[in-house]
Order: C-alpha cells, then structure tokens, then sequence
C-alpha cells in the first residue's frame, strides 16, 4: 500500500468511526421511509415495460431522500466539536489537498451508498420491484448531490447555500434526466429492445462528470482551504 | 514570520506579526484572544496561510511547499485528543499513518515518550506524544497548560519551541 493510501485509508476509517451513529442513523430513516413510501404501483415484471409515471415513482422516492441524506451527511464533515479535532489533525499532516479531499469525500459518500443500498432492500422487502437499474441510478444521482454539497463545508454565508442548492439542483437533474431524457425523441433502432437506454446512459454520465468535477472543485478549494476557528 | 497577518482591514483576525525562532530557541506569545492564538500557531505549523506578509519554515513557504512545512513543525493543537481514539496505540497509529511513520517503531517512540510525561493528564500528554513521532524541527504549541511546562519542555528536547498564549503570565511559564 502506498504512502497516500495508508493516509486516506486512516482519515476514512477514523472519520467513519467518528459519524457511525450518523451513518447508523441515516440507514434507519431510509429503510423507513422506503417501507412507509406510497408507491401505488405494482409489481413490474419487465422493467422495461414500465411507464413513465411507474420509472418516476421508482426513482423518486431513493434519488431524493437519500440525496438529501447525503447533502446532511456532507455538511457534517466539518464543523462541530468532534469534527473539529480531526480537522486539525488532517490539517498538520503532510498530504496533498486532493488526498485529502478524496479521504474526506470517501465518508458521505460511504455512508450515502449505505443508505441506498438499504432503502433499495427495504423496498424488496416491501414487495416493491424496483429494478438493479433503479438502485444504480438512484445511487449515481445521490453520490453526484453529496460530491457537489461537500464543497459548500468549506465555504460560509450565501456561498454556502449556493453549493447546497446546485447540490438539490444536481439531484433533481438527474431525476428527471432519468425518467423524461427517453421521451424527447425516438429511440434509435439499434436501442429498440432497451427504450430506457437514452434516460439511463444520459443521466449516469451527468452524475459522472457532475462528480468528477465536484470533487475536483473541492479538492482545489480544500488545497487553499484555512482551518481558522469559527469563534 | 514577517509582517504576517490573517484577515484585512477590519475583518483582520491577526494583525501583522513579526517573529524568528531559531535552533533551539523557546519563544512565547500571549495574544488577546484565544482565536488568535489559535490563528498564529496554525500560522506558524504552516496549516494556515498568511493573508499577507511571509513565513518561512526552514526557507520552505506553506503557500507553496506545504508538505515539506508539515513535515518540519510539528503542532500541539489547543484542544483535546479527539474521542475516536480510545486507546493511545489507536492515536499513534493514526498520526503514524498521516506522517508515514512506521507504525512499530511509532509505537515504541510512543511509549518512551510517554514514560516521561509521567502525572500529564493524557489530553495534553497524548498530542505532545503525537506531534513529536516525526521528529520536527520545531514544535508550535497552541495554548499549552502552564503546570505542566517543565515536564513538556523536558521531553520537546532542545528542538526550537514556539507557543501561544492567553496571558502573559502563562507565556512567562514557557518562556
């Protein structure tokens, strides 16, 4: 294992550690709201069957609650107390900006995937059939909110609320990305046995490059970023 | 540190500050407030930048070698251990991951160190252990308890020592 990947892997289990009862209790909430969410639609048995009001309600649900938990877990990377101490920590020590950028993101984003992975089993669980596509869908559209919002920790006053509002802006293009991209035109023949394909491959590559950039941003601002105490 | 300061015009958080420890030099600064302090002793470990004016650390500039700053100061935060670390090995293995350290061989400067900060109370003892692991050039206090100066400076060794403080009479004890 490299230099730098002894860091970050120490700077993501510490942090982890730090924020398990976060992470614990942001599983809970989605595995509860995936139970308690009004589907009103049956069960599928071809995904690609399935209509536009029946793909939105799939994603919906997933792509929103758990964005939003991962724009909570996000912000909570810095500030407070606890967070403080290991802020400064990370700070005196000799890595890069990026790494540490990467070792910081790596925790919302961990524990954002832990709360899609529990929504969707939740969700089987209640005899909702929401398609593997779904989850991966709704997993790219949370990871891109929670890379945008992290950015939002390192800045303070309206900035702030920016970066949280293109992190919502981020997930709800996503959303609809996903769910109406396919409806804007005929699909082309090659792709006529997967007429989702175009709201599938466009919204992943969205929340690719949205996430690619955000967490290059952070990085960059992470680097020129000055742990100065709030008060 | 010349003419260093953080902040500008009236949002200045630290005004410009001019300082130069030397090998084996003790300097001690009381600050009016605690947030100052705390600005300057990240100023002068390199993890905060100047708005304006310079430091150096051994010629090297946090602003564009801030590594190689890190790696040379070594920086004794005024608040306590973080509560993740139950045990002191956990905390060393930690800082010894962050610095590149063996772990082992971390471990073991550890506990030598800390057999002589025997009657520390563990939430100072345990930082002064950790930012000594890499052996630094010079060690920025921010803050330190005064009743445990002798036995802090004894173990920092005759490395260049700079510390913040909130009153003048607790600089004068780390003089």
């Amino acid at each position: 294992m490299g230099v730098n990947a002894r860091a970050i892997g120490a700077i993501v289990m510490a942090r982890l550690r730090a924020q398990r009862r976060v992470i614990a209790s942001c599983c809970v909430a989605a595995v509860l709201v995936a139970f308690l969410q009004p589907h009103r639609i049956f069960a599928v048995a071809n995904p690609l069957e399935a209509d536009l009001i029946t793909r939105g309600v799939w994603l919906a649900g997933p792509a929103f609650f758990c964005g939003l938990l991962g724009i909570v877990v996000a912000m909570i990377q810095r500030g407070g107390e606890r967070m403080r101490q290991l802020e400064l920590l990370e700070n005196a020590a000799p890595i890069f900006g990026r790494e540490l950028a990467r070792a910081t993101a790596a925790v919302p984003c961990i524990a954002a995937t832990f709360a899609t992975v529990a929504y969707w089993i939740a969700q089987y669980a209640a005899g909702f059939a929401a398609p593997p596509t779904y989850f991966v869908l709704a997993l790219a559209s949370v990871l891109a909110a929670t890379l945008v919002a992290l950015s939002a920790t390192l800045r303070r006053g309206s900035a702030r609320w920016l970066y949280i509002g293109l992190a919502c802006a981020t997930s709800a293009a996503a959303y609809l990305m996903a769910v109406y991209a396919d409806t804007f035109g005929p699909v082309p023949r090659q792709l006529a046995h997967y007429p989702d394909a175009i709201g599938v491959g466009t919204e992943l590559a969205f929340c690719a490059i949205v996430g690619f950039f955000a967490l290059r941003q952070y990085g960059e601002a992470l680097a020129r970023y000055d742990p100065i105490p709030e008060s | 540190m010349r003419d260093a300061a953080f902040g500008s015009g009236a949002d200045a958080l630290v005004a410009r500050l001019t300082l130069e420890v030397n090998d084996g030099e003790r300097i001690a600064r009381a600050f009016a407030t605690g947030r100052e302090a705390d600005i300057v002793a990240l100023m002068a470990s390199g993890s905060v930048k100047a708005t304006s004016g310079s430091v150096f650390i051994d010629g090297f500039d946090p602003k564009v070698q801030p590594t190689q700053c890190k790696r040379l100061a070594g920086y004794v935060p005024h608040e306590l251990v973080p509560l993740e670390f139950s045990t002191f090995e956990r905390y060393i293995e930690y800082r010894a991951a962050l610095w590149n350290l063996d772990a082992e061989r971390a471990l073991g400067h550890a506990r030598h160190l800390l057999e002589h900060l025997d009657g520390v109370h563990e939430s100072f003892a345990y930082p002064l252990v950790g930012a000594l692991l890499a052996d630094p050039m010079i060690l920025v206090l921010d803050r330190p308890q005064a009743a445990y100066a002798s036995r802090m400076l004894a173990v920092a060794g005759t490395r260049a020592i700079f510390s913040t403080h909130a009153s003048q009479s607790e600089a004068a004890a780390w003089a």
